[in-house]
């Protein structure tokens, strides 16, 4: 006797099955592509945390027409040729119809030449080279502001409190840090102050004793830095341990929680020009913060606000457009106005965001407090 | 002593073939994209066994002329709008003039001292590439290098951007360089350079001019290494100072050595099949690394003549057990 | 002007890091004459040893140290009996491929067991500048420099005075020789390679706590020591240890003028010292 069953079943209960599929949802393909591997693996990782929640929260309320998203994440590592493999993959093997990330802005530099050719929107939350939305990829969303929006809304306030006329620079040795060294020279510049010193160090710099003593020398005011994890945390406490006086800036990791584990106190006085602060009181943060420490234990910083960001974006998009095409996606995506954590985001016709709050912080007994905000006007 | 494995012709053909309506047979661009990146590293990987396995001179600053060559693509391309037909020859020529200057200073030396010449070489090429933002963009890379387009009125239109096309393209450039490269290997001038590996002071006793066939070898080598920057460029549309990375290098060499280092065919074999692999080996991203260097120790110590060897050993077991079966 | 004594002393405490990891190489290279591309990563397993130790299995920083050194000196003693007894006949082609290879596989050994994130080892002083004489330092970096100048001494005593310092010696210059007269190669070897491990293993555990540890170090670390070898000579430890120096107070003053390459400070001497003194500044003459 048999134990397959027999081949009339099976014919038969072919319809039937058609018919079940045919009803069931349809997953709606969203892709990301972050750094999981490599030296900012676990930006990276929380960058996908955030994102991971967005996608819940569109996912538990139902999806679109009950169509839930089916969020697939590949490691670009940072890489550009493997970020632009990456995305190759999911939009022409996986079919995703909206595209999140490179995190790095070299890799998303490369990855958006991908979203133009396939026609896929791209939203980066993090990328902040300048010349992202230069380029005239109308399938390109960049929500974080750059650097010059930052140094734009707070260099008056900086100079306020650097009580002198003379900045120095000491930045790390990519286009983020370096840009920042054009940026805010220029915005610096024009409220009055003069630039004595710009150091650039390289990302696996250790030693920093020679570029500060350089900075030393020159005697400024105020000091501009851009740092991200470890070497935020060597730069400040190279910092103190070679008495620097100067007054302190920073963008970068100077407010994340591994750096006030890293240095606790030896922080304190360092301003930081952050895109996000978890304390920042508007009611999407506070659900978002509440959200975020109930899933992942953890206070969420601008990595992952900015990966909740990309994908409440996108997800917002679906809704407003009910398709899931990735032209009428990126069309919803250029009218929209999101209600982010750090306010409502929009984007103008070179697809960079706007209309959210940034913030300049003071670090205190190792916490960020708020010491100024600024709302983002549409650049032009 | 030819090294190079003998192909029988339905095999040769049968491979022709399939790389022939490869578009048809794949679906997604995706596989193509891999396609075509194999194709690339079958240059530069054939163009450093020349180097390597046949000359015997172990350079670890290969993918600095990929780079070269690369950048000096992207750049004629963005300021001059200099198309793909011209860069392929002049990123060519670019990283060929690189290596015959750096070989003025370094092929005096040998060993170690000439790998790590080659070594700070590849160092020098990335710092300037990532601090002459000027020139270079730094870190920020140079985006937009459009493939051509071929337009002959009345004739043909061809536009390049249609990944089919390219890969076509690709295929043709490539064959057309390992059929040079195994010309030079399987010519004088390659059994010169099997001599200066071998034996250098015999070779120079038995009046090989060893300097003047070393710089053959690392300026052929070069000139490959550079065009293969020139068809990277214009398809990839962005570079950037990860190009001079020691990584890339590292790839090559395992591509080299797991194909079967002095066979020119060794390192197809090597490139196709380490340029699918990661692709494959995606989920084991942690693990991918460890693993890949452990089979290059292991390929190192125990099997250092690669697939090729390996094949070639099997096939003249086989053989051998026959006519001892027959005896 | 008044800056220079702050660059020199600075020039100095990276200096002596790179002597101790320089040391080892030169002994391996020029006992041995395999080239150790995989020697940095003994330095970044002593920083990870020692970081695992003393942060995790809380021990006090001391005896994490001699712990850490001593489990990297095993590991030595591990690869020379497998690996590089293999490498010692065969060419420079395999040993240089073969230890980069073991470079990568340590390096994403080490990764995957303690991530990517920097770590710090807790200095057992207190942390903070110490300034003396108008020079800013730290008492980790103090303590760099004195141990470095402890250990070149305690090197240069064994070598001169011991029985075991004396064989070396010997087997460096002759080694064939050597071996007639009844030296044991063999275990020559195996202490010189655990010696030389050990030191870079201290290095790392001494800059671990000035600076941070990380699986990318170790490769950093290989082609320091590499250039330090060829700048001080692969004949003598001294050419290791002035050669380190020397690359540190170059480096340190190179910042001065262009501080974005200022590694290629140390590529730039390599290429004049391998064109004018193709045995190193302190080398023998050919």
């Amino acid at each position: 006797m048999s134990k397959r069953p027999r081949t009339s079943t099976m014919i038969a209960s072919l319809p039937l099955l058609f018919t079940a599929w045919s009803c069931m949802a349809e997953p709606i393909h969203i892709g990301a592509v972050y750094p999981l591997t490599g030296a900012v693996a676990e930006d990276g990782a929380v960058v996908l945390k955030g994102a991971k929640l967005a996608v819940k929260i569109f996912n538990d309320a139902g999806g679109l027409n009950g169509d839930k998203i089916d969020f697939l994440v590949e490691d670009g590592a940072c890489i550009p040729a493997q970020s632009v493999a990456s995305a190759e993959k999911l939009i022409s093997a996986n079919k995703v119809v909206a595209l999140a990330g490179a995190f790095c802005s070299s890799s998303t530099g490369a990855t958006m030449d991908v979203a133009l050719r396939y026609k896929v929107p791209m939203v980066a939350g993090i990328s902040t080279a300048p010349n992202l939305t230069e380029r005239g990829n109308r399938y390109l969303f960049r929500i974080q502001a750059t650097s010059q929006m930052l140094a734009d809304a707070f260099a008056s306030k900086m100079m306020q409190i650097a009580g002198g006329k003379k900045v120095a620079f000491l930045v790390v040795n990519d286009d983020w840090g370096r840009s920042i060294a054009t940026c805010y020279k220029t915005s610096l510049e024009r409220e009055g102050a003069q630039v004595v010193s710009t150091q650039i160090f390289d990302t696996n710099e250790t030693d920093l004793f020679s570029y500060i003593t350089n900075v030393k020398r020159a005697e400024p005011d105020a000091i501009m830095m851009a740092a991200n994890t470890q070497n935020a945390i060597t730069v400040t406490e190279q910092l103190r341990q070679m008495n620097v006086k100067s007054k302190l800036f920073g963008e970068g990791s100077f407010t994340a929680k591994s750096y006030y584990d890293a240095v606790g106190k030896k922080g304190d006085g360092i301003g930081g020009l952050m895109p996000y602060i978890s304390s920042f009181d508007n009611p999407v943060n506070k659900q978002f913060v509440e959200m975020y420490k109930a899933a992942y234990g953890e206070i969420p910083n601008n990595n992952a606000a900015a990966g909740f960001e990309e994908l409440t974006i996108i997800t917002n998009a679906l809704k407003t457009s009910g398709k899931e095409e990735p032209e009428a996606l990126r069309d919803a995506i250029a009218k929209s106005s999101t209600p982010g954590p750090s306010g409502e985001i929009k984007f103008n016709e070179k697809g960079q965001g706007y209309g959210f709050t940034v913030f300049l912080s003071q670090n205190e007994e190792a916490k960020a407090e708020v010491a100024a905000t600024a709302q983002i006007d549409k650049p032009n | 002593m030819k090294a190079a494995a003998r192909l029988s012709s339905p095999l040769l053909l049968g491979t022709i073939g399939l790389l022939l309506i490869l578009p048809w047979l794949i679906g997604a661009e995706y596989y193509l994209h891999i396609a075509i990146t194999a194709l690339v590293f079958v240059i530069l990987a054939t163009s450093l066994d020349l180097l390597v396995g046949y000359a015997g001179l172990l350079s670890l600053g290969h993918t600095a002329f990929f780079a070269f060559g690369a950048y000096a693509a992207a750049l004629l391309y963005l300021h001059f709008g200099v198309p793909l037909w011209i860069t392929l020859f002049v990123s060519g020529g670019f990283a060929a003039l690189i290596a015959w200057l750096l070989g003025l200073l370094v092929l005096s030396v040998r060993g170690h001292r000439f790998v790590i010449m080659t070594l700070v070489f590849a160092e020098m090429g990335r710092l300037i590439a990532y601090n002459w933002t000027d020139l270079t963009h730094g870190q920020v890379g140079l985006p937009g290098i459009r493939p051509p387009v071929l337009s002959i009125p009345g004739l043909v239109h061809i536009d390049f951007a249609y990944r089919p096309a390219y890969y076509y393209l690709a295929l043709f450039v490539t064959v057309a360089c390992v059929a040079i490269i195994w010309r030079i290997a399987d010519s004088p001038v390659g059994w010169r350079m099997l001599a200066l590996r071998e034996n250098e002071r015999l070779a120079e006793a038995s009046g090989v001019d060893t300097q003047r066939i070393a710089t053959t070898a690392f300026v052929v080598s070069a000139f490959f290494a550079g065009l293969a920057g020139s068809l990277y460029a214009h398809y990839n549309g962005f570079i950037s100072p990860d190009l001079f990375y020691f990584s890339y290098t590292t790839t090559m060499l395992i591509m080299v050595y797991l194909g079967g280092k002095g066979t020119i065919i060794g390192p197809v074999i090597g490139a196709v099949l380490f340029t699918i692999l990661p692709e494959a080996l995606r989920v084991t991203a942690n693990f991918r690394l460890m693993t890949f260097s452990l089979i290059l120790l292991l390929l190192v110590v125990f099997a250092p003549e690669g697939l090729v060897g390996l094949i070639g050993k099997l096939r003249r077991r086989a053989s051998a057990g026959e006519k001892a079966g027959n005896a | 002007m008044d800056f220079i004594p702050q660059y020199l002393f600075n020039g100095l405490v990276v200096g002596c890091s790179y002597a101790l990891i320089a040391v080892g190489l030169t002994a391996i290279f020029g006992l041995m004459e395999i080239a150790n591309f995989a020697h940095g990563q003994f330095y970044m397993l002593g920083a990870f040893f020692a970081y695992w130790l003393t942060r995790i299995a809380g021990l006090d920083f001391w005896t994490g140290l001699a712990a850490s050194v001593i489990g990297v000196m095993l590991v030595g003693v591990l690869l020379e009996r497998t690996l590089f007894r293999f490498l010692r006949g065969a060419s420079l082609s395999s040993s240089v491929l073969a230890t980069i290879a073991l470079s990568i596989f340590l390096e994403n050994l080490a990764l995957n067991i303690w991530g990517p994130r920097p770590q710090k080892i807790i200095s057992p002083f207190e942390s903070g500048g110490i300034e003396l004489l108008g020079i800013f330092t730290t008492p980790d970096r103090l303590s760099m420099l004195f141990l470095t100048f402890l250990m070149v001494l305690i090197l240069h005593v064994c070598l001169r005075h011991t029985h075991t310092g004396k064989a070396i010696r010997a087997t460096f210059q002759q080694r064939e020789a050597a071996a007639l007269v009844g030296i044991n190669i063999d275990h020559l070897y195996t202490l010189t390679f655990a010696v030389g491990a050990g030191l870079a293993a201290l290095a790392g555990v001494l800059l671990g706590t000035i600076f941070v540890v990380q699986p990318s170090m170790g490769g950093v670390a290989t082609l320091k020591a590499f250039i330090v070898v060829t700048l001080g000579g692969a004949s003598s430890f001294a050419g290791g240890i002035a050669g380190g120096l020397l690359l540190g107070l170059a480096e340190s003053f190179g910042a001065i003028i262009a501080p974005s390459y200022k590694d290629a400070v140390g590529f730039i001497l390599v290429i004049l010292v391998l064109l004018y003194k193709p045995n190193g500044l302190f080398g023998k003459r050919t």
